[in-house]
């Protein structure tokens, strides 16, 4: 569904983003896992099409989107940013109305479609309850939600999200990543940026580990995420343990180990 | 690439300002209120009292005079070097006296030097250009052109440049000597400069305006230069003419008063049409109508307000007067043009009973004030002043008050834009 | 605007706008009849029915004679009315406009600098009247010379920052600015005078031939940016957001800064710089009808025009001589933005 080709992106003059390949199958939730710095966000962004990258190709189902105009990509890509705060009081409908606007094509707003797209979105989020709320007077996890829900209405088969659940609370990041499998499981493929290794063995079906220098690894979480990759990015401070049919990442009980090294350069 | 254009933005716009900067510098034509700048001379600093280089004379070289503010001041007893700083008043007074060879500098709201300056008529596009000074100072002492120009009192003397002329006196006469903050301050440093300095009033300087204090500036210039004789004769001159027009009209009663408005015109008007600013009852102009030419000012609120067309017709004045303050507007314009069509119902208009006064620059009672005063007073009780041929009444003026030839009487005339005006023909 | 009302099965979730346009037309017809009743007030003491029945001459539907009747009420009045709807309308739109565009409710229209380049430009005619021979125009092109250069000043790359442009704004308005005065400094009093009159802003000039420049053009501009009402939704959400919804910001930005500068700049020109309507009417509009910019402009375009109806009509009745208009829409004006605050405070902070 989405596949990316040797991409490269600079910024200043520093390399930040090297030489990166990978694909996305359809209906995968695929995680783009990291620690802070490595260019996550970057990349993401990139795809987005909200940077422009020097070199390489982004694919959609086969397509190059590289020349594409942006309503174009915001019928096949949807993004989903960290929660915030605008400036003014949208309702959470109207928030999420704006989804539609690459399938708005004339000047007068939505059609009855847009708000049927709309209507299916809350439903399926869940969000019915806060629907005529003013958006900025929601809590951080409801805010994402509605995100959540936009990305969802504007109809795209991608999604990429930046770190969804950093701000939120435990039940909060639960609820959204189950969603967020739920729509992949939907037919939706979804690449998510985090950093939280424990989220990508739970949920993801796919992992893309960055490192300084590109990828470092990249397949199912339960056989990407060994302690060994572990230890490449975060020096050892943390072991992988199973617990029941899951794969858990815990600290170690000393923080650190002889045989580990630091982070390649 | 596109780093450069932004870069070349800034340029442009730089350029843009120090061209406009570059105009204002080079420009001959505005009236610029330009300060000198100052030649380099070792002055004396404001802190220390410093008398000009003078030779020690004896008390007798000496006198005392009271100037305006009721201050005694030791002047010269034959002033020869004078620097006046008025919008005018002082050199005229001088030219008057015959001794206007003794300015060494001047202050003034201007500089004074020849312009192109231009009058236009809004109908058919009339216009022409006159080359000459704004103010007919320059035409009674020419040489004024060449003398240092030293700014002014409420924005700012050049007193290094005045402490080099090195002048026996300095007269100067102030709006408001005791409350205007900028002038407060000139007085103060001319003074710590060790200058004599003799301060006479405008007229508004006085709660109620009153012609007796523009006598009595004259009365003190006469007093500094020994000319009492020819000082009491230009007051009684100017008071002459002054009593003529009350003898003419005292004794009219309140209803046969006419409503007199000044309508000042901005060159916008003329695209524009039908709204001016107004003078109220608390200018000058407004209390020489009522008390001298025994009128009534039409708008009966204070200050200077703008009315527009409306309120104008509203107002409906009898008589309508077009001081020169904001624009020159011949009273053609006001009953032909197309810009006025909207005020043409008015009272004034409709019996074509509106009137320019003379251009003075700088609105300012100077000498020529009386000849202003008659000339409106005509325009408002025509029938009371019939007998009164303006065209000589002017030419007579100007001789009697300044001595000058029939040719300068004719520059005179043209700089203060009588014909062009329709004052005279 | 759709006047779709959506209900659904599981919670009475509804997308109904008809209130909003409700409200809409309440206020054009509020606006009419504030119109009717202002070009009946003035100094010169006219008739109810004579006024209507100067009015209905004009339309030729029926006659009167009364020459000074006609010039005042059809000369005189009307062009001001007229005048001050297009204004108000142009002011609160551009209000309206910069404010989702800079996602910042407390922007008004001059701040890229267009009053100071306007003011630039009437002062530079006022003092050289033998080079540039229109006030109006001079202003105008200098008012739209001001932001541009803004613009230009904060373009990197083909993008503009927002933050970067209001700077750039702040800058070329002291640049003018300083411009302006020193054009004071060395004009005579006559052209000081006549600048600072200009500046203070007023529609006693207002004649027909202001009209035919400003109407036709502020109400085309003013459609057009209302019609760009969604795109400025999603745009007043953030920038990366309206990209990755598939909107050409940079474009639509240009295209929203230029409309709402151009009917400001048209504005200034013609009637000097009147404050507080383009900041207060949008904010008044927003706490009323909602940040939804497809009602939200409107709504403030006619608020706008109301309220700069009264402010006129105050200005040249409350007194025998004309008070500068922007005088009376800040004494209006702020008290009333306060009362608005204070009672729908939660909607307004969110």
């Amino acid at each position: 569904m989405l596949k990316l080709e040797n991409l490269h992106f600079e910024y200043g003059g520093l390399k930040v983003l090297r030489d990166i390949s990978f694909e996305v199958e359809k209906g995968q939730l695929c995680a783009l896992f990291g620690p802070n710095g490595t260019g996550k966000t970057t990349l993401l962004k990139c795809i987005a099409r909200l940077l422009n990258y020097e070199k390489g190709n982004v694919l959609v189902e086969d397509k190059n989107i590289n020349k594409m105009k942006a309503g174009e990509i915001a019928k096949l890509i949807a993004y989903v940013p960290q929660e915030h705060k605008p400036p003014f009081p949208y309702l959470v409908k109207e928030v999420i109305l704006m989804g539609r606007t690459p399938h708005m094509g004339g000047a007068f707003g939505p059609s009855k479609e847009d708000i049927k797209a709309a209507m299916n979105a809350i439903e399926l989020i869940g969000i019915e309850h806060i629907a005529d709320k003013p958006y900025t007077a929601l809590s951080g996890g409801q805010r994402q939600l509605v995100l959540l829900a936009r990305a969802l209405a504007q109809g795209t088969k991608i999604l990429l999200l930046d770190e969804p659940t950093s701000n939120l609370d435990f039940q909060n990041q639960i609820k959204i990543w189950r969603i967020i499998k739920e729509l992949t499981q939907r037919g939706i493929s979804a690449l998510t940026c985090t950093h939280d290794p424990n989220h990508v063995l739970w949920f993801c079906d796919k992992v893309i580990v960055l490192g300084n220098n590109g990828v470092i690894v990249n397949g199912n979480p339960a056989k990407a995420l060994t302690e060994e990759t572990l230890n490449k990015i975060y020096g050892g401070v943390c072991s992988v343990k199973s617990f029941e049919d899951l794969q858990m990442v815990i600290p170690r009980s000393n923080g650190y180990s002889a045989s580990t090294s630091t982070v390649e350069e | 690439m596109r780093m450069k254009k932004s870069k070349m933005t800034l340029l442009v716009g730089a350029l843009v300002v120090a061209s406009i900067i570059g105009i204002v510098s080079m420009s001959g034509c505005i009236d610029e209120k330009t300060v000198e700048t100052p030649k380099q001379v070792p002055v004396p600093t404001p802190t220390e009292t410093s008398k000009p280089e003078v030779t020690p004379v004896k008390e007798e070289a000496y006198k005392t005079v009271t100037d305006m503010r009721g201050k005694a001041v030791r002047i010269p007893k034959d002033p020869k070097r004078v620097v006046a700083i008025s919008e005018g008043m002082v050199d005229q007074i001088m030219v008057a006296f015959g001794i206007e060879d003794k300015i060494v500098g001047y202050g003034s709201c201007g500089k004074i030097r020849d312009c192109d300056t231009s009058g236009y008529l809004a109908i058919n596009d009339t216009s022409d250009t006159y080359n000459g000074s704004w103010y007919i100072g320059s035409i009674l002492y020419p040489k004024m052109r060449e003398l240092p120009y030293l700014g002014t009192p409420t924005k700012g003397i050049n007193y290094e440049q005045l402490a080099e002329l090195n002048p026996d006196i300095i007269i100067m006469r102030a709006r408001d000597y005791d409350k205007n903050e900028g002038e407060k301050k000139t007085i103060a440093t001319i003074e710590k400069l060790g200058f004599p300095l003799i301060i006479i009033n405008r007229p508004n300087h006085y709660d109620k305006p009153d012609v007796s204090t523009i006598y009595k500036e004259i009365e003190v210039l006469g007093e500094i230069f020994d000319k009492q004789e020819k000082a009491e004769e230009l007051i009684d001159f100017l008071d002459g003419k002054l009593t003529f027009i009350k003898e003419r009209t005292k004794n009219i009663p309140e209803s046969e008063k006419p409503g007199v408005l000044y309508f000042g015109l901005s060159r916008s008007a003329r695209k524009k049409g039908g709204a001016g600013n107004v003078r109220g009852i608390d200018s000058i102009q407004s209390i020489f109508l009522e008390d001298i030419i025994n009128a009534k000012n039409a708008y009966r609120g204070k200050g200077r307000v703008i009315m527009s067309a409306e309120q104008i017709l509203a107002l409906n004045p009898d008589v309508i007067v077009l001081p020169t303050s904001s624009g020159f507007h011949p009273p053609r314009e006001l009953y032909e043009a197309e810009a006025f069509e909207n005020i043409r119902e008015v009272k004034a208009i409709k019996e074509k009973r509106a009137c320019s006064l003379p251009a003075v620059g700088c609105r300012s009672e100077r000498l020529d004030f009386a000849m202003t005063l008659m000339i409106e007073a005509k325009c408002v009780y025509p029938e009371r002043f019939k007998d009164i041929d303006l065209n000589e009444f002017v030419d007579n003026y100007y001789k009697d008050v300044f001595d000058v030839s029939d040719d300068k009487v004719e520059k005179l005339k043209l700089t203060q834009r009588l014909r062009w005006l329709e004052i005279i023909e | 605007m759709n006047n779709i009302s959506f209900e659904h099965k599981s919670g009475g979730l509804v997308f109904s706008n008809r209130t909003k346009v409700t409200f809409i037309i309440a206020l054009f017809i509020s606006l009419t009849i504030t119109a009717l009743i202002a070009i009946t007030r003035g100094a010169y003491d006219i008739s109810v029915i004579a006024v209507y029945e100067v009015i209905l001459d004009n339309l030729n539907i029926a006659t009167q004679t009364n020459s000074l009747f006609n010039t005042i009420v059809w000369e005189i009045r009307m062009p001001r009315i007229l005048l001050a709807i297009a204004v108000g309308m142009a002011l609160a739109t551009a209000g309206g406009v910069y404010q989702g565009t800079f996602r910042n409710p407390l922007v008004e229209p001059f701040i890229l600098g267009v009053s100071a380049g306007a003011a630039f430009g009437a002062a530079l005619s006022i003092v050289y009247p033998q080079y540039l021979f229109s006030i109006q125009l001079s202003a105008f092109m200098f008012g739209m010379v001001a932001v541009f250069g803004a613009y230009s000043l904060a373009s990197v790359r083909g993008q503009t920052p927002l933050v970067t442009l209001i700077l750039a704004g702040v800058i070329l308005g002291s640049l003018f600015g300083s411009a302006v005065s020193i054009l004071k400094y060395i004009s005579t009093e006559t052209g000081l005078r006549e600048i600072v009159f200009w500046m203070m802003g007023g529609f006693y000039y207002a004649t027909w031939s202001d009209v035919y420049q400003i109407v036709p053009v502020v109400t085309i501009c003013t459609i057009v940016l209302f019609i760009m009402g969604w795109k400025l939704n999603v745009l007043s959400m953030g920038e990366e957001e309206a990209k990755t919804l598939g909107i050409n910001t940079e474009r639509t930005k240009i295209i929203l800064i230029t409309l709402a500068t151009f009917v400001t700049a048209l504005s200034v020109s013609v009637v000097g710089i009147i404050a507080w309507v383009g900041l207060m009417m949008p904010h008044a509009a927003r706490l009323v009808i909602g940040p939804d910019h497809r009602f939200l402009l409107p709504s403030a375009a006619i608020m706008g025009a109301i309220f700069l109806i009264i402010c006129d009509t105050i200005a040249r009745t409350l007194t025998t001589a004309e008070i500068p208009v922007g005088i009376i829409t800040s004494i209006l004006g702020a008290p009333y933005l306060m009362y608005l605050l204070r009672t729908k405070k939660n909607i307004f902070f969110g």
